[in-house]
């Protein structure tokens, strides 16, 4: 049963960001599209043709590498009693996949000559270099403190702490970055450079690129609800709170993505910086036993 | 300054009078002294290059002329400097080589009308598109409006700086919905130099209005210049005319026309804000300023009968009056659209996002300003004290009380914020209007508008200053009419205020001066069916 739930899940993500469209609509005092709008835009985009703006094999299979990398994210994840393909170090393998969807990322943009895309590669690596080790530190402080390198069993002996709870904080604020959302959208800035790394891609392409992206964002979000339900609830209730907080955090990043206006890189990185050095403080406390 | 500058240079002079105030002088010898005379004028600290106009006066004057104007803004003074340039030898000394505001003046002369400035700096095509004959000039009496020469295509791009990639904004571009083509010389994410090319919407407007629509007709027409500050545009039109042919406007009219143009502030304003949140990726405060200014459109359709291209102004006042019983809708109106612009800025500045993305951010120093001569808002921001609606009162504004928001910072932040107070300057002006509204008739009556009579005015747009010269001809038609809009001049600082900034804050400092290329290129509407011009 708990094999089924991430091929599921890549039909849902489309759902929510419609969900998304509404939340937005609403705030902006809009009707907004229908729920189903961005499954529909992505029916129209797989049927047409995806042009290759560079001729390159790297540019033209990013998009299905993106998309296999968010989809082994959500292999490794736990569904309510167990993670389907967990074993013991899949933590390391999550990190892993989630690094390489930066990776495909930027090699796509680079594989193009184009000013965009160039931009949106640069952008998106400097992002990774400092979000991506904050990401690292926060996953070092959970298996110090759990004894473990699973994701599952460090949900289930996690035990609160000081560091911990910082932890919790941070492992917020990281998904919330990672995740895209205004103002750290800055890769993919549709108003500064079109979209960045997506502005060449178009058709089939770009549905499964924008599809990759969405469940990326949900794996992270799932990272974070399962981090939140699976200490305290088990069983089959599990199953149905983690997908309950996933969507309430969703809604709510939704919402504080719609009071902001984007960041400008610098000051992004300065807080990567600081969240990054949060971290490692964090670690060092969690070192000495708080 | 034109009590100073008569007293050095009169002597070699020929002096005529257009109004109070405003003198044209024409200098037929010595044309060696004209730098000199231009540089005395603008080293007056509150003496600006107005514009330029370049005119064929051969059918009666044997030559070609080229007027700078000059306003002094604490005397409320315009003078001009007129220069004859014979067919045989078109060459007039450049002022460009040494005030930088006047560059795409004498560019655009040189496109137009094929007169060379001696000594410009930067003498590639700026107007004509890139596959116009070398030896046309368009604006010459004797070029057809209808014909459209074709050559090879030379574009005339600056060379690339070493070191560097160009990342292009435009000439279409998602954050930029108006063809302008930007060239930024990047390194990583950092601009070091830019390239413009821009009037890909040049149609000949002024060319259409030759001989070829009677004067109240071009007010129309002047309309269209702009989606966005059209009413601007006519009215600086018509009260050019009316100061040429001595046109006394009616008290009613010019209070109609004060409030039109202040709703016209407002829309333009609005429309700005919701842009630059846009632009930022802030769309809630987007669609909140925005809605916002659908009120104001609304209330334009209640007044006028259009949302936006009111089509009210005409030579010697207005066209419709504005009916009494609309007042208590104007006052409601208005006071729905204070508290949601209050609800919605302070939503807007109290994201800390937002206000990061603005401040420091393309900064143009005052000295930067002077020497472009750049106005409305974007002066106002740099420390310029200068407004049109009070430096050279029209309309009503010498009746009503404003005031004028300056700041020194010279950053985004301060031309959204100069921009925010003038809508609150502005719903006070309409209040003030309707109060102070005189009864009486909407149109002046006057005889047939004689030829060869001059007139030079000026409007606050929601931009800045929006200059318009008319020559009026026999038969109710227009010589020469020559539209100077504000982004003209703001447009240049560009570069100014990119260079040292990345290319994520691009189209927001772009956007910051709130450029309208409409306006700057002067199209037309064209009925693409008949293509034709529209009526």
């Amino acid at each position: 049963m708990n094999l089924v739930i991430p091929l599921i899940i890549p039909f849902i993500t489309p759902i929510l960001d419609g969900i998304a469209r509404k939340v937005r609509a609403k705030i902006q005092d809009r009707i907004g599209p229908p729920v189903l709008q961005t499954w529909y835009d992505f029916i129209s985009l797989f049927g047409m043709e995806s042009i290759d703006a560079s001729g390159s094999l790297t540019f033209r299979l990013a998009p299905y590498l993106a998309f296999g990398s968010a989809m082994a994210m959500l292999f490794l994840l736990p569904y309510g009693d167990s993670s389907p393909f967990g074993f013991k170090g899949d933590l390391i393998a999550f990190i892993y996949f989630f690094a390489l969807f930066s990776a495909v990322v930027v090699l796509s943009g680079m594989s193009v000559e184009s000013s965009y895309t160039m931009a949106g590669a640069s952008r998106e690596i400097t992002l990774s270099l400092v979000f991506k080790p904050a990401f690292a530190v926060v996953v070092a402080l959970f298996a110090l403190k759990s004894g473990s390198l699973s994701i599952e069993e460090i949900t289930h002996s996690l035990h609160l702490a000081p560091s911990v709870i910082g932890a919790y904080a941070l492992l917020i604020y990281i998904t919330y970055v990672e995740a895209g959302f205004i103002p750290y959208d800055i890769a993919e800035a549709e108003t500064e450079i079109l979209g960045g790394v997506l502005s060449e891609y178009s058709g089939r392409a770009l549905a499964v690129f924008l599809w990759a992206f969405q469940i990326k964002r949900f794996a992270m979000i799932w990272l974070l609800s399962s981090m939140i339900v699976l200490p305290f609830v088990g069983g089959v209730k599990a199953l149905i709170a983690q997908f309950l907080t996933a969507l309430t955090i969703f809604i709510l990043m939704v919402v504080y993505e719609s009071m902001n206006a984007r960041h400008r890189l610098d000051i992004a990185v300065r807080k990567g910086i600081k969240a990054l050095a949060a971290g490692c403080i964090l670690l060092i406390l969690a070192f000495f036993g708080w | 300054m034109i009590g100073e500058f008569e007293r050095t240079f009169g002597a070699v002079l020929e002096k005529k009078t257009l109004g109070k105030k405003k003198v044209l002088y024409a200098l037929r010898v010595r044309q060696e002294d004209f730098p000199k005379m231009v540089r005395f004028l603008l080293s007056m600290p509150t003496v600006r290059l107005f514009t330029m106009v370049g005119t064929d006066e051969r059918p009666f004057e044997d030559a070609f002329s080229v007027t700078y104007w000059f306003a002094d803004w604490r005397e409320g003074e315009i003078l001009g400097i007129r220069l004859y340039v014979p067919e045989d030898n078109p060459e007039y000394p450049s002022v460009a080589s040494f005030h930088k505001g006047a560059l795409w003046f004498e560019r655009e002369v040189k496109d137009l009308l094929g007169l060379y400035a001696k000594g410009l700096p930067d003498p590639r095509r700026l107007i004509l598109s890139d596959d116009w004959p070398e030896d046309e000039f368009p604006l010459r009496e004797d070029f057809e409006y209808y014909s459209s020469p074709l050559s090879e295509r030379k574009p005339q791009y600056l060379p690339k700086i070493e070191g560097t990639s160009v990342h292009a904004i435009g000439p279409y571009h998602i954050a930029l919905d108006e063809p302008a083509h930007f060239r930024l010389f990047v390194r990583g994410e950092e601009i070091v130099g830019v390239d413009y090319r821009g009037f890909y919407s040049h149609r000949g407007i002024e060319k259409l209005a030759r001989g070829r629509m009677n004067y109240n007709q071009v007010c129309f027409i002047a309309e269209r210049v702009c989606g966005i500050c059209g009413f601007c545009h006519s009215t600086a039109y018509a009260q050019a005319v009316e100061e040429a042919a001595k046109i006394e406007v009616p008290d009613r009219a010019r209070y109609i026309r004060t409030i039109l143009l202040e709703v016209e502030r407002l829309h333009s304003h609005l429309l700005w804000i919701g842009v630059a949140a846009h632009l930022t990726g802030f769309d809630t405060a987007f669609m909140r300023v925005w809605e916002v200014r659908e009120k104001v459109m609304q209330l334009a359709e209640r007044l006028t009968g259009n949302r936006k291209t009111y089509g009210l102004v005409v030579v010697g006042g207005v066209r419709r009056d504005l009916l009494d019983y609309r007042v208590s809708m104007i006052e409601k109106f208005l006071k729905e659209i204070k508290k949601e612009f209050d609800r919605v800025v302070d939503f807007l500045l109290s994201a800390r996002s937002f206000v990061e993305r603005c401040r420091g951010v393309g900064v143009l120093t005052k000295e930067l300003a002077r020497e472009w001569d750049a106005n409305g808002p974007v002066a106002r921001a740099s420390g310029i004290d200068y407004d049109v609606r009070r430096d050279f009162p029209y309309a009503a504004y010498p009746e009503l009380s404003f005031d004028i928001p300056v700041y020194t910072e010279g950053d985004v932040l301060a031309r959204a914020m100069v921009r925010i107070d003038e809508v609150r300057e502005s719903l006070s002006l309409i209040e003030q209007a309707i109060d102070a509204m005189p009864s009486g008739p909407i149109m002046a009556g006057f005889n047939e508008i004689p030829g060869g009579v001059e007139g030079i005015s000026a409007v606050e747009a929601p931009r800045g200053e929006n200059v318009h010269y008319v020559m009026t001809e026999d038969s109710n038609v227009i010589y020469r009419w020559r539209i100077k809009a504000a982004t003209y001049n703001n447009l240049q600082t560009a570069p100014d205020m990119l260079r040292g900034y990345t290319i994520a804050d691009a189209p927001l400092i772009i956007a910051s001066i709130d450029p309208c290329y409409s306006c700057t290129e002067r199209i037309q509407v064209m009925d693409v069916g008949r293509w034709e011009p529209c009526p």
